[in-house]
């Protein structure tokens, strides 16, 4: 850190070059008053609060150059200069302070009896600091007559309260970038003017705007005009304990700091200086967890008997879990068994239910739904580059040039990612290329948006290395250097001309040429996608298409560069990291290696099978086929998240014995022989590891619902029951036993995870972690990226003249996979109530049909009924379905057909027939 | 306001921050108002939020969210024009258009409404009717200059 000297109020200080005084001041312990300035905002001055006299050798910085009276300069707008002498509190400057003070006060309705800001409000407290009797103020108040605006469902906005410091402005512009509030009536100089003020959209109702409910007002403002409205009158500041924690939701992993009173959670906010999120966090993380306290969370375990669910003890529950396991075993041998993971249980978790899996049930047989979201990515860039994960990290594209995002709705699916994103094109001039066959969000920010057809994409990557490879944009060096069989890429290449790439893609050529130029001119270049690469019968061939493009260009190990899966859910990444995959141990040690084998064989003390399992979709197909027939499901619902539904209906009920462990009576668990209820994140102790390969602890904050117990718990006591115990006391426990086995989490242990977390690979104990992979060589034996020549192929499923629209899933800002969650969430439930289907105008016209009029749609595999959403994001012939909605499931309608490496089914593309209902 | 009359001011002023002002002026001249509808499709044409079009609209004086008569008169309240009778002229006024400070003729031709000073103080005192100045006036030349008016 470069230092620059200065002195405040007589402390010699080294002040961070480039930082504000008032920075400085707060960085070192002297807290100068202050009520517009934020540390993740951009300095405004406006409310001179922090009014303090600075000296440059016999100079005072004002207009004149003398020693001012009242004339001072701000201190959250002036950057520290060598040998500056500061005052920042003596009796003039706090006689301006109090003034200003008592002009606030005067416009301020301040009914701190009731106010949900009462402690915790800025104004408030120096109010307080000063002494100032709010009964006997020297200037008039007004009378407040403005109306109280409760309009949006989850934030109350009283004008009567609001001091004009302009953060929660700041905010909506720069952290979540919506622009919905703004000052208005700044001219006004008479009565016929408005007074200044801020207003939302068009001066109207929070609800009736563009505002996405992110709460990024109510976490800045300093007083109580913008307030939580589900958690008013629930308790006060002074009344909450505090839980720092992990957010359920996305792979982003955002810190929430959570309000706890008397066993309940009553409200969240964000982290300030969480590592990924930075203050910031969307409208699920704010407002969408009091589905904890659900009145349908499962409190007892349960036992089907004739077809009905009758409540029983943990032991009744176990003990017949763990018998009619062990009789398959016996009867059908290891293999008749299989067991899904979850990406929303712990680390510790899913090592402990594929270590039960692996030495209980004695079969390599345990996947979980990334299989469903990521597995191509995890096979494509570990062929590529010997490492499947996002290889920079979430905060790391503020030192790109140029992004290119493809196949990721950012904004929606990790929303505090989008926001920065937006964030950093409109203040920090980062360059976009988007390219998507929707119109998204993002799209309004792009440079370049190309939309290509559903599931063209290795032909549009080809083109693009096409281009760059005859311009000679490519990065000679690196490639020479870094990576193998660059020839075989080129030739194959050399046929993607812009041309061709257009009739396959249609992507205009110039329009493709002028993205391909852009990403290779880039300093730093950085990728980023997500479902709309993986979801493919070719997702696999997807992501290494992606992986050559960076490695053509040197787009990798370095800062602001690399291939950057999102990875879905709070623990997708450490699910895979922890080996709930059938064919991996934790760390990605290979099952059918002898000599990693025999490691685990050693530290679990029991026999393992050799060979690798099944996957999701063909553990479904065998239930089917009866190859399978005792299933246990943690966590998931696949009743809702795999493709084909009707099939896999017909699977499940085929099994001779199901269990599921979960929250709530999901679609799945409705079907299931046993229910073991399991805890929430906010009910216990344990690890998430975010997509920016980021271990983060969650703790528990509230009191377990009824009888549930922790998950680690069941899996502890099912392990007993069966035979096989695995010890545990706790969690921490359990990572320690991870990090002797697992070289990436090798020095990951509970004592260091309090502040950032780490992120992985961080083999020893003192290691610090790794921001981002690759930077001298390649995670692959011999150190070198591997490229890849990939030919494009069509997808499984193209529309013909019986089925002649294509569908694509995905998800909605405010909703949460197959809902269990979200939809349990008053405010998310409010806000966005039922599913819908994105069709074109011209289509919409073609069908005869209105916004929300009833539609059915039908593929091969099944049919739905869902209202119409007309719109232009999505192209003529194309239409979208979020998968949230067990009433229109999507997957009814969805493909099973997988990609022949990874096994990931094309949810992406699937021919549908759309009609008026 | 049409979407294409709407194009043609924004190809004549341009697309970029600084000619906002200039279409929204240009908008207030035809419409007498910002109508909110067309402010929309200015916001969707231009990519500007409709926070930042009401916070211009209530920035400037010369634009207005209520439609406006035809003729805008001015009257200067600056002090010197205060001193020299502008209330007198602005009573007048209001006499005999029959409508409050602020307020537009039944006819829409005209809206009256007090500034702040004009900057031409030797002339005191002084009202403004659209951007002709007229100075020395007194309340009996108050119809004559109105009636210069369509």
């Amino acid at each position: 850190m470069e230092a620059v000297n200065i002195v405040i109020d007589g402390k010699n200080i080294k002040a961070r070059k480039g930082s504000t005084i008032l920075e400085a001041a707060l960085e070192n312990g002297i807290d100068i008053p202050h009520l517009c300035y934020h540390q993740h905002l951009t300095s405004a001055g406006v409310c001179r609060m922090c009014g303090v006299k600075v000296k440059i050798g016999d100079r005072w910085l004002n207009k004149t150059g003398h020693a001012p009276n009242t004339m001072h300069v701000s201190a959250c707008t002036t950057e520290v200069g060598e040998g500056m002498e500061i005052v920042s509190d003596d009796e003039e400057l706090n006689r301006s302070r109090k003034l200003i003070l008592e002009f606030l006060l005067a416009q301020h309705k301040h009914d701190c009896m009731v106010c949900e800001s009462n402690g915790v409000c800025e104004l408030q407290k120096y109010i307080y600091q000063f002494g100032i009797d709010p009964k006997n103020l020297r200037f008039p108040g007004p009378e407040y007559t403005e109306t109280v605006d409760e309009s949006s469902e989850v934030i109350i906005r009283d004008a009567n309260k609001c001091i004009c410091c302009g953060r929660c402005v700041r905010a909506c512009h720069e952290v979540s970038v919506q622009k919905v509030l703004n000052f208005y009536g700044r001219g006004g100089v008479d009565d016929s003017l408005p007074k200044i003020g801020i207003i939302a959209g068009f001066d109207q109702p929070l609800g009736e705007t563009d505002c996405a409910s992110c709460g990024a007002c109510i976490q800045v403002c300093p007083t109580g005009a913008l307030t939580e409205k589900l958690s008013r009158f629930q308790g006060r500041s002074w009344e909450f304990k505090k839980v720092q924690t992990t957010c359920p939701y996305c792979g982003v992993g955002c810190q929430l700091e959570l309000s706890i009173k008397d066993g309940k959670l009553v409200k969240a906010s964000a982290v300030e200086d969480g590592p990924d999120n930075q203050g910031n966090i969307c409208v699920k993380g704010r407002f969408g967890l009091d589905y904890v306290h659900h009145k349908d969370r499962l409190t007892t375990p349960l036992i089907k008997r004739n077809g009905k669910f009758e409540e029983a003890t943990w032991d009744q529950a176990l003990d017949l879990v763990s018998s009619k396991f062990r009789d398959i075993k016996e009867k059908y041998g290891s293999d008749a068994l299989a067991g899904l993971s979850s990406a929303k249980c712990s680390n510790e978790e899913n090592y402990l239910f594929q270590k039960l899996i692996r030495t209980c049930f004695g079969t390599n047989n345990v996947d979980h739904c990334a299989r469903l979201c990521h597995a191509s990515t995890v096979a494509g860039l570990a062929r590529a580059f010997g490492s499947g994960a996002m290889t920079n990290s979430i905060r790391d594209f503020e030192n790109a040039d140029v992004v290119l995002i493809t196949g990721s709705n950012t904004t929606e699916g990790h929303p505090v990612i989008g926001a920065h994103l937006k964030h950093l094109v409109t203040c920090n001039g980062l360059k976009l290329i988007v390219v998507d066959p929707r119109e998204i969000e993002l799209v309004k920010y792009a440079d370049i948006w190309l939309r290509q057809k559903n599931g063209t994409d290795v032909a549009w990557i080809n083109g693009m290395m096409n281009v760059i490879i005859n311009e000679g944009l490519y990065d000679k060096e690196f490639v020479e250097s870094r990576v193998e069989d660059f020839d075989k890429l080129e030739n194959m290449v050399a046929k993607y001309t812009p041309q061709k790439v257009a009739s396959i893609t249609g992507i205009p050529a110039e329009k493709l040429v002028a993205a391909a130029r852009l990403y290779a001119k880039a300093e730093s270049g950085s990728i980023i996608f997500a479902m709309g690469i993986t979801q493919h019968t070719t997702g696999t061939d997807n992501v290494l298409s992606l992986a050559n493009l960076a490695m053509l260009t040197g787009n990798l190990g370095r800062e602001g560069t690399g291939v950057n899966p999102l990875r879905g859910q709070s623990n997708v990444q450490g699910a895979c990291d922890m080996g709930a995959l059938p064919n991996v141990y934790p760390g990605y040690q290979k099952v059918d290696d002898a000599r990693t084998r025999e490691k685990f064989q050693k530290a679990w003390s029991a026999e393992l099978p050799s060979q690798p399992g099944l996957t999701v979709v063909e553990i479904m197909n065998a239930a089917g086929k009866g190859d399978v027939k005792g299933l246990y499901i943690m966590g998931e619902n696949p009743m809702l998240s795999d493709p084909n539904l009707n099939h896999v209906e017909q699977a499940i009920k085929n099994l001779d014995f199901l269990v599921v462990q979960d929250v709530f009576l999901t679609e799945t668990a409705q079907m299931a022989d046993v229910v073991l209820p399991g805890a929430t994140s906010f009910e216990k102790d344990g690890t998430f590891t975010n997509t920016g390969r980021r271990v983060q602890r969650f703790r528990k904050a509230v009191p377990l619902a009824g009888d549930s117990k922790e998950d680690w718990d069941i899996l502890c006591n099912l392990s007993r029951k069966m035979g096989h115990a695995i010890d545990c006391s706790s969690p921490a426990g359990v990572m320690e036993e991870i990090a002797s086995l697992t070289p990436s989490y090798g020095g990951v242990h509970y004592d260091r995870l309090d502040g950032d977390g780490l992120q992985w690979p961080c083999p020893t104990r003192d290691h610090p972690g790794t921001p981002y992979l690759h930077k001298d060589k390649f995670a692959r034996p011999n150190g070198k990226g591997l490229m890849t020549a990939i030919e494009y192929r069509p997808p499984a499923e193209l529309p013909d003249k019986e089925y002649p629209m294509v569908l694509s899933t995905g998800r909605l800002l405010q909703h949460f996979h197959t809902g269990s969650l979200s939809r349990r969430s008053m405010a998310l439930d409010r806000i966005v109530k039922e599913g819908y289907l994105e069709l074109n105008p011209t289509d919409a016209a073609r069908l005869q049909v209105a916004d929300s009029g009833w539609l059915k749609v039908s593929s091969r595999r099944g049919d739905i009924q869902v209202k119409a959403k007309v719109t232009d994001r999505v192209a003529e012939g194309s239409v979208f379905l979020p998968f949230h909605f067990a009433e229109a499931a999507a997957n009814r309608l969805t493909n099973d057909a997988l990609d022949p490496v990874a096994k990931i089914p094309e949810f992406k593309v699937s021919a549908v027939k759309v009609e008026k209902a | 306001m049409t979407g294409e009359e709407l194009d043609s001011i924004i190809e004549e002023k341009g697309q970029d921050a600084p000619a906002l002002v200039g279409i929204l002026q240009e908008i207030q001249k035809r419409e007498y108002c910002l109508p909110f509808k067309t402010l929309g499709m200015v916001s969707e044409k231009l990519d500007v939020p409709m926070s930042r079009l009401y916070g211009l609209a209530t920035f400037y004086k010369s634009f207005t969210l209520k439609p406006v008569g035809r003729h805008t008169v001015d009257v200067c309240m600056g002090t010197t024009c205060y001193v020299c009778g502008g209330q007198l002229l602005m009573d007048r006024l209001l006499r005999d258009l029959h409508i409050p400070e602020g307020g537009t003729t039944s006819d829409r031709k005209f809206t009256v409404q007090p500034v702040r000073c004009l900057g031409c103080c030797s002339i005191a005192p002084v009202i403004r009717v659209d951007s002709d100045v007229f100075g020395h006036v007194t309340q009996n030349q108050i119809p004559k200059i109105l009636e210069r008016y369509e």
